[in-house]
């Protein structure tokens, strides 16, 4: 019984040690425009790398 | 009609050379009443196959075995020698070889401590009177008694003198692979001016050995005996008793004239099922966090995904095209959320099974503390001295 136990327990971890292998969540990193919601007015900065809000020059700008 | 009598004369050797049907099946039922146990009965068919066949090494080795299983270990000595000697290139050999060295030690002869005999052989000589001077081929190798040596096997003439008495000369064969034991009886001469010892007699070994055990319900091979108990040389199964402790069983192996006191380290039943307690409580917590650790991996897993299916959603939706006025389902503020849930629940979920893998190990090394001697398999070997040396083994059986 008790090595059924152990024995299972070994397995559960072999399975659980598989979680380690998966992917990490995206960060927020971009190539270029088509990796950043546009829709929403982002633009990818190409020195970071990064998706950023374009700022809105607009009719009030001086 | 030539060549018909020379293949008649061929066949008729070689049926000579097969065991006859009687012999074969008076073997077979003497093997079978020796694995079965029935050590009288297999004796009686195997000494009937003998008979029918002496020059058949088959039969003296198995009588050999049950010479040993009823500790008549001169018997085994020379069943063993005659079956090496009418075939020495048996596959069997090694075998015989080693039942051979068994039975030397269980006879209490001195242990050959030699390099391996592998082509070689070794002798032994004991004399009634010690002292007297061994020469082997005209060589002399020292005074009685002479402990076993390597030699080169085959025939060897041996010439034994010692003053007083009168001098022996005989021819022995000495067979690889195994110790010669030769006893010679010397008389006193009575011409000699030097004075024999006439006291002398050679030193007899008793048949017997001893088991000393403390006080309790003890048992040697299943039959009950208390304090000094005689047992025969070769190995015993010892089991001891002793009220709110754990059975304590051991195998001996006991040279003639040896006396083994036995002092066991008994287990307090009580406190060895409490670290088994311990131990199957620590294995369950051990399991619950492993299964907190796989559900917090799966929450993780499941956030990372939401928020990739965000920025894949919404990276695609293009201003320029038609259609992109939809109003947006998720931000950036919604990714950055997923993917915090993530880490979070990645990190929760790392800890956890670290702290299973601990649990476990902890709960498993208490489990192997507190596991109760299993009683279906031979016990291991008591740690006492033995003649010739030990060696300590931990055996780990799954």
């Amino acid at each position: 019984m008790v090595k059924l136990v152990i024995a299972a327990l070994l397995a559960a971890f072999a399975v659980g040690a598989c979680t380690l292998f998966d992917d990490d969540p995206p960060a927020n990193t971009c190539k270029s425009d088509q990796d950043c919601f546009r829709s929403q007015g982002e633009t990818c900065n190409q020195t970071k790398h990064v998706c950023e809000m374009t700022i809105d020059a607009g009719v009030d700008a001086p | 009609m030539m060549r018909s009598c020379a293949l008649l004369l061929l066949l008729a050797g070689v049926a000579s050379a097969q065991p006859t049907p009687q012999l074969s099946k008076e073997f077979q039922a003497g093997v079978d009443a020796f694995r079965l146990g029935h050590l009288d009965e297999a004796r009686t068919q195997l000494e009937k196959a003998r008979a029918l066949d002496p020059k058949l090494p088959g039969p003296h080795r198995f009588l050999a075995a049950v010479a040993q299983a009823q500790g008549r270990w001169q018997d085994c000595l020379d069943e063993a020698r005659t079956a090496l000697a009418l075939n020495p290139h048996s596959s069997e050999a090694p075998e015989t070889r080693k039942l051979h060295g068994e039975c030397r030690t269980s006879a209490g002869k001195e242990p050959y401590q030699g390099p391996e005999l592998v082509d070689g052989a070794a002798i032994a000589v004991t004399t009634n009177v010690p002292g007297a001077t061994v020469k082997i081929g005209g060589l002399t190798y020292g005074g009685t008694p002479l402990a076993p040596r390597p030699i080169a096997a085959g025939s060897l003439d041996l010439e034994l003198a010692k003053p007083g008495w009168k001098s022996a000369k005989l021819t022995v064969d000495a067979p690889a692979g195994i110790v010669t034991d030769v006893e010679v009886e010397l008389e006193p001469d009575p011409n000699s001016t030097a004075n024999p010892e006439l006291t002398s007699k050679p030193t007899e070994l008793p048949k017997i050995g001893w088991i000393v055990a403390p006080p309790g319900d003890l048992r040697i091979d299943d039959k009950p005996g208390t304090g000094e108990v005689e047992v025969a040389p070769g190995e015993h199964t010892v089991e001891l008793r002793v009220p709110d402790k754990d059975p304590w069983r051991r195998r001996v192996r006991i040279s003639a004239g040896q006396k083994l006191e036995l002092h066991p380290a008994l287990v307090d039943t009580a406190a060895r099922e409490h670290d088994e307690h311990i131990g199957l409580a620590l294995l369950g917590g051990g399991g619950a966090l492993l299964a907190a650790g796989f559900a917090t991996a799966l929450i993780s897993e499941h956030a990372s995904a939401d928020a990739r299916e965000i920025i894949r959603v919404e990276s695609a939706r293009d201003p320029s095209n038609p259609g992109y006025d939809i109003e947006p389902a998720h931000t950036r503020a919604d990714v950055d959320a997923a993917r915090n849930r993530a880490n979070n629940f990645a990190l929760i979920s790392d800890l956890t099974f670290g702290a299973a893998l601990v649990t476990a190990g902890v709960g498993a090394y208490y489990l192997f503390k507190g596991e109760a001697e299993r009683s279906d398999v031979p016990p291991p070997f008591a740690i006492a001295p033995t003649r010739g040396g030990a060696f300590v083994a931990k055996e780990l059986r799954w």
